[in-house]
């Protein structure tokens, strides 16, 4: 098998110029050879191939709360009327020392609130899954054309480029804080660079249930209408995590565990519910 | 009782999670897809596309930037993320070009050049599910990643390099056989 090393070496552009001269004679002069090195090219593309698939899928897996789905077909109009209409979310991360487990470290991390429409009409089990099969069916579709932008791009030159696109300092909305008008316009999508390790979404429309909650995949589904008031998430990390419901002035437990939808019920527990205050005060 | 308290907008140290990335650790990836996710879709989507669009043109930029920030000589000259967001320009640029060709009606022509082509490129894609997930990841490190035969052993947890250069000459032969097999049924092999 010295031709299949050979040709190995050859693709990978590892032979220096007097072997890749004497490999290109051997080609010219022997077809069954061409005929193998043509096959092992298509091995290797395939190869390749799989494992952009891989890294995609690996990213669609990733969560990125508050991505722009139901915004990216809405005029700026509709958008505005959106975010005014908006439930606020806000997800807080604290490590505390639980007052009903013994440690000493308390950590708070607290987000910056995330905002989405009110107006979603899709019932967001169904959109999800959609997004996941179009996803799935693109990543093999897409196959060729990712291979080929892989070798293409192979050094951007922002210079060069002078596409039909709005030139947009990518570091700016990462530096800069926006006022607080412009974050109003934008909060909408915040959540999409947000390191909260729990994704919510809020199905506002289903009758049955008007205030209840389950966890599915990871993700928390708010059950009822949020869009009245304030509500957060308060993510606990002490020897164990817990996580549970700011909304309206009533703190609710919610159980990760649960995977069934559940009525939510307020904590009546007098000295659970003083320390979630001090920490949710911070 | 010590309390603190932080912010998740504080800055994430860009230099650290690049060389993360240099060293194939896709955990770093996944943190840079998420940190940029909006930044980048923001720009096909203000462009005339998709989210849909918008999310496979930012993961194909970052699949891009991965394979560029393995390759030895690679130096990043600017900031990370200006540099993702030129390749994100760069791909919907092309794929505009696409769109607008296609409208033009010039696909045939060129699409029908290999009419077998998508049948091999299953085959193969068949073939690389057959073999098993670590001949798969072998040979995935390799091409595609250009892991060194070390890195491959220290990943897949091989004993030395020789285990991981034999695996690798094995793998590519299975799937040899298995696609000429498949090829010569079809009648596409010359």
């Amino acid at each position: 098998m010295e031709n299949f090393d050979q040709i190995d070496d050859y693709l990978r552009g590892q032979l220096n110029g007097h072997e890749k001269e004497a490999f290109e004679q051997q080609l010219k002069a022997d077809p069954s050879l061409k005929s193998e090195l043509d096959l092992q090219k298509q091995l290797i593309e395939g190869i390749k191939n799989a494992r952009i698939s891989q890294l995609k899928t690996m990213l669609s897996q990733v969560p990125v709360t508050g991505a722009m789905t139901s915004g990216a077909g809405l005029s700026a109009g509709q958008i505005a009327a959106g975010v005014i209409t908006s439930a606020i979310v806000a997800t807080g991360t604290l490590f505390y020392f639980q007052p009903w487990k013994a440690s000493d470290k308390v950590e708070v991390k607290t987000e910056q609130p995330v905002t989405e429409t009110a107006t979603t009409k899709t019932e967001p089990k169904v959109e999800a899954k959609t997004s996941e099969n179009t996803k799935e069916s693109k990543t093999r579709s897409a196959i060729e054309s990712k291979t080929k932008a892989s070798k293409e791009v192979v050094t951007p030159q922002v210079q060069a480029v002078r596409p039909n696109l709005q030139v947009v300092d990518p570091t700016s909305e990462l530096t800069s804080t926006p006022s607080t008008e412009e974050k109003a316009k934008v909060d909408k999508n915040i959540g999409a660079v947000s390191d909260s390790r729990i994704e919510v979404e809020n199905v506002d429309n289903d009758k049955q249930y008007s205030f209840h909650y389950q966890f599915s995949q990871g993700k928390l589904i708010l059950y009822g209408k949020f869009d009245k008031a304030l509500y957060e998430i308060i993510e606990i990390n002490g020897s164990s995590h817990s996580v549970f419901l700011y909304y309206k002035d009533a703190y609710y437990t919610l159980d990760e565990k649960e995977a069934t939808v559940t009525p939510l019920t307020a904590i009546r527990d007098k000295e659970l519910l003083k320390k979630l205050k001090e920490y949710r005060k911070g | 009782m010590a309390l603190r308290v932080f912010k998740s907008g504080t800055v994430v140290d860009e230099a650290e999670l690049f060389s993360r990335i240099q060293k194939g650790d896709e955990k770093a990836l996944e943190i840079v897809y998420q940190k940029y996710y909006r930044m980048m879709t923001k720009l096909v989507v203000t462009n005339s596309g998709t989210e849909d669009e918008a999310r496979d043109v930012y993961q194909d930029a970052l699949v891009v930037f991965w394979q560029k920030a393995r390759s030895s000589n690679f130096v990043l000259t600017s900031k990370m993320s200006t540099y993702i967001y030129s390749i994100c320009q760069n791909l919907w640029r092309k794929e505009l070009d696409r769109k607008k060709r296609l409208s033009n009606e010039e696909k045939d022509a060129a699409e029908s050049m290999d009419m077998e082509k998508p049948e091999r490129e299953k085959i193969i894609a068949q073939c690389l599910e057959q073999l098993g997930e670590t001949c798969r990841k072998v040979l995935m490190y390799y091409y595609f990643d250009e892991m060194s035969m070390q890195e491959i052993a220290d990943k897949l947890g091989f004993a030395n390099t020789d285990t991981a250069k034999t695996k690798k000459y094995k793998c590519k032969q299975k799937l040899d056989e298995l696609v000429k097999a498949q090829y010569s049924e079809r009648d596409f092999l010359d």
